[in-house]
């Protein structure tokens, strides 16, 4: 937006039809692409979720029975699971991720890009075969097992896979990136001065962490759980592929009743219940930091 | 025969579960695609019949194929694109609920053929979503009757059948010592030390409850929610002793991690070549009989290109390939017998009249899928 200001300003005069005809479309395509991609089909899931549920399709209407039924009994319990799932997830990638961050914005000087370039290398490999290699990794008989059994730390096969250590493990490493890097950004611009204040009014570098850096991090902190805490309460892959596909969550719950059950309305209802909870989560955390405000320079 | 169609398929293309198939489907998508850019030269739109001749190819012109991944012998699919001059389009599927529902959005799709599973085929000829077929353009010559007139498509209206396949039980003889005869004894072996925990269930709804069903003499095609809850009670309680939802498990059950598990013929095939020791039963009483079928889509953008696809690996010589590949029968009348000796394991690939006679398709009720779905996810969810 600024960008277009800018141009705008500079060209004001000379301003033909054409160039305004440029800056509508710039500003349009966005806007035209969020429509479409986003508000269409959210309008579609909000009215598939009140409407009448039939085998393979809706019939439009109004009714609260899919809510009624995503919120009862087992659907809720699986509700619940889910954002127990997504805030462990999140607490744990928040602790791995939080010293590591901190580690390279304020200890590292030389090599600080190459540390940023090892933390989005993982990005250029798909999610997925990730994921699989993890599979691969902690089979019964696989190369962790081999190295653990070398070094007489374990005997036998490695009981990981299929248990919920294995899903955490994948989920830590999954989301990593995404807490790390808004907490790595956050530390970095905590001025010095501040912190060195901290340490020459007496407090050690313990407090001075927990009362100074990390409170000057907040806005970091909450992007990072924004970044993890949404997308785990759509996970479904990592559950599936490294946790023997038992228990449920949501993200598989969704998939199935459109897929496997043929019930989109109970799907549509299901995931409008999940963004109203993700909507509030949102909300708590811009309240929180002041709009997501960066560190006072 | 091709050296490449006797090579074990590690990622065979039925079956593949979801899970599976996130894994397989770079492999297997990416394999076809090669096989399929192999040789499309010709890409005029004429498409002529052969003098004389209803069921003859059809030249040049593009095939869209929908279906599952690694599903034909890549010669077949090379040779007949270099035969014809046809470009094929491959786009395959990890289920038919994701076959189904694409089929079935709004716009539509424009592919020819289409391969569901045999309880899908009236599910989508229901929702008018495949052609009614021609017969007199149909090699049924090259089709075994005991796989025709079956409960999903009476008069095979819609459907042809492609290949076919069943599941039981594969274990490890030295870890489950009682040799397990009927589904009755896979669920009380299921709670033995040494084999609670190492146990698969499939990751499809229908067969879990199914096994319980059967084990105790019931119609696993049952609407009564009554019988399916009790089903879901049995395997709940179950569900402690098993490690993960998984049809497709070759490395766990090799390795003995998992020591029981419920497989395809095909997928045990696979595991006995890597772990002879171990053993397959169909179990007593009943068990699951599912045929993939060659389908044309109601909206096919080119009917005779789809016929002349299925009526060229119809041919008993592409059938012979198609089975070595995929490791499940084709259709083809008399497989066994014809089956080259050097196909590893042939036996294994095949399914005694004697078991065929005890094995049942399964049929979806679209009334109770929800519910269906739903006791599975509370089965899976007492699992954790």
């Amino acid at each position: 937006m600024e960008a277009s200001t800018v141009s705008a300003g500079g060209r004001a005069r000379t301003a033909s039809a054409a160039s305004a005809f440029g800056r509508a479309v710039l500003a349009l395509s966005p806007l035209a692409w969020l429509t479409i991609l986003f508000v269409v089909p959210l309008g579609f899931t909000l009215v598939y979720a009140f409407a009448h549920a039939t085998y393979g399709g809706v019939q439009i209407g109004f009714t609260w029975t899919n809510f009624k039924q995503a919120l009862s009994g087992f659907y809720l319990s699986i509700f619940l699971r889910t954002l127990r799932f997504a805030a462990t997830g999140t607490l744990l990638c928040f602790v791995v991720a939080t010293p590591l961050a901190y580690f390279i914005a304020r200890k590292i000087k030389r090599w600080r890009g190459l540390f940023i370039v090892l933390l989005l290398i993982p990005f250029w490999t798909s999610f997925l075969i990730r994921t699989l290699a993890w599979e691969t990794l902690l089979a019964p008989n696989g190369p962790i097992r081999d190295a653990l059994n070398f070094l007489q730390l374990h005997h036998g096969l490695l009981n990981v896979l299929d248990t919920p250590t294995a899903v955490f493990i994948g989920i830590v490493y999954g989301y990593l990136p995404l807490m790390a890097l808004p907490l790595y950004v956050a530390f970095e611009r905590i001025p010095s001065e501040l912190t060195e204040a901290s340490s020459d009014l007496g407090s050690g570098r313990l407090g001075t962490f927990f009362r100074v850096t990390l409170p000057l991090a907040r806005p970091g902190i909450a992007a990072g759980w924004l970044l993890t805490f949404v997308p785990m309460t759509g996970e479904y892959v990592i559950p599936a592929l490294l946790g023997g596909d038992k228990g449920v969550l949501m993200g598989g719950l969704i998939a199935d009743q459109y897929l496997t059950a043929q019930n989109f309305a109970l799907g549509s209802a299901m995931a409008v219940l999940i963004l109203a909870v993700l909507g509030a989560f949102v909300f708590v955390l811009i309240r929180a930091t002041g709009g997501f405000k960066l560190v006072p320079q | 025969m091709d050296p490449r169609d006797l090579e074990v398929v590690v990622t065979s293309g039925r079956r593949t579960s979801r899970r599976q198939f996130l894994g397989a489907a770079g492999a297997g998508a990416g394999a076809l695609l090669l096989a399929a850019c192999g040789s499309s030269s010709s890409s005029s739109n004429t498409t002529t019949k052969a003098a004389g001749s209803r069921t003859a190819l059809a030249k040049g012109g593009t095939l869209n194929l929908w279906t599952w991944p690694a599903y034909y012998a890549p010669s077949n699919l090379k040779a007949f694109q270099a035969r014809t001059g046809t470009h094929l389009n491959i786009a395959t599927y990890d289920s038919n609920d994701t076959a189904f529902a694409k089929l079935n959005t709004a716009g539509g799709t424009s592919f020819d053929i289409v391969v569901p599973t045999s309880d899908f085929v009236p599910v989508m000829a229901s929702h008018n979503l495949l052609a009614k077929l021609d017969h007199s353009r149909i090699p049924f010559r090259y089709i075994d009757p005991k796989l025709l007139g079956k409960v999903f498509d009476p008069h095979n209206e819609y459907s042809i059948p492609k290949d076919y396949g069943t599941i039981g039980v594969i274990y490890d003889p030295a870890v489950v010592k009682h040799p397990i005869a009927h589904w009755q004894d896979f669920l009380d072996a299921g709670y033995k030390p040494g084999i609670t925990g190492k146990v698969e269930l499939p990751d499809v709804p229908d067969e879990t409850l199914g096994i319980a069903l059967w084990a105790e003499g019931k119609d696993w095609n049952t609407d009564n929610l009554a019988e399916l809850r009790h089903a879901a009670d049995v395997m709940k309680a179950f569900a402690k002793n098993v490690k993960a939802f998984n049809e497709f498990d070759v490395s766990g059950v090799t390795s003995g991690a998992v020591v029981m598990a419920i497989v395809t013929q095909g997928t045990a095939r696979l595991m006995m070549l890597q772990k002879k020791s171990l053993k397959f039963v169909i179990p007593e009483p009943q068990s699951e009989l599912w045929v993939d079928n060659y389908c044309i889509t109601a909206n096919a953008p080119d009917v005779n290109q789809a016929y002349s696809f299925i009526y060229y690996m119809l041919q008993p010589a592409h059938q012979l390939k198609d089975c070595a590949y995929i490791g499940y029968p084709t259709a083809l009348p008399d497989l066994q017998k014809k089956l080259p000796a050097n196909v590893p394991l042939r036996s294994e690939i095949f399914i005694s009249p004697s078991d065929f006679a005890r094995l049942v398709p399964h049929v979806i009720h679209p009334a109770i899928q929800g519910e269906v779905e739903n006791l599975y996810s509370q089965i899976q969810a007492a699992a954790a």
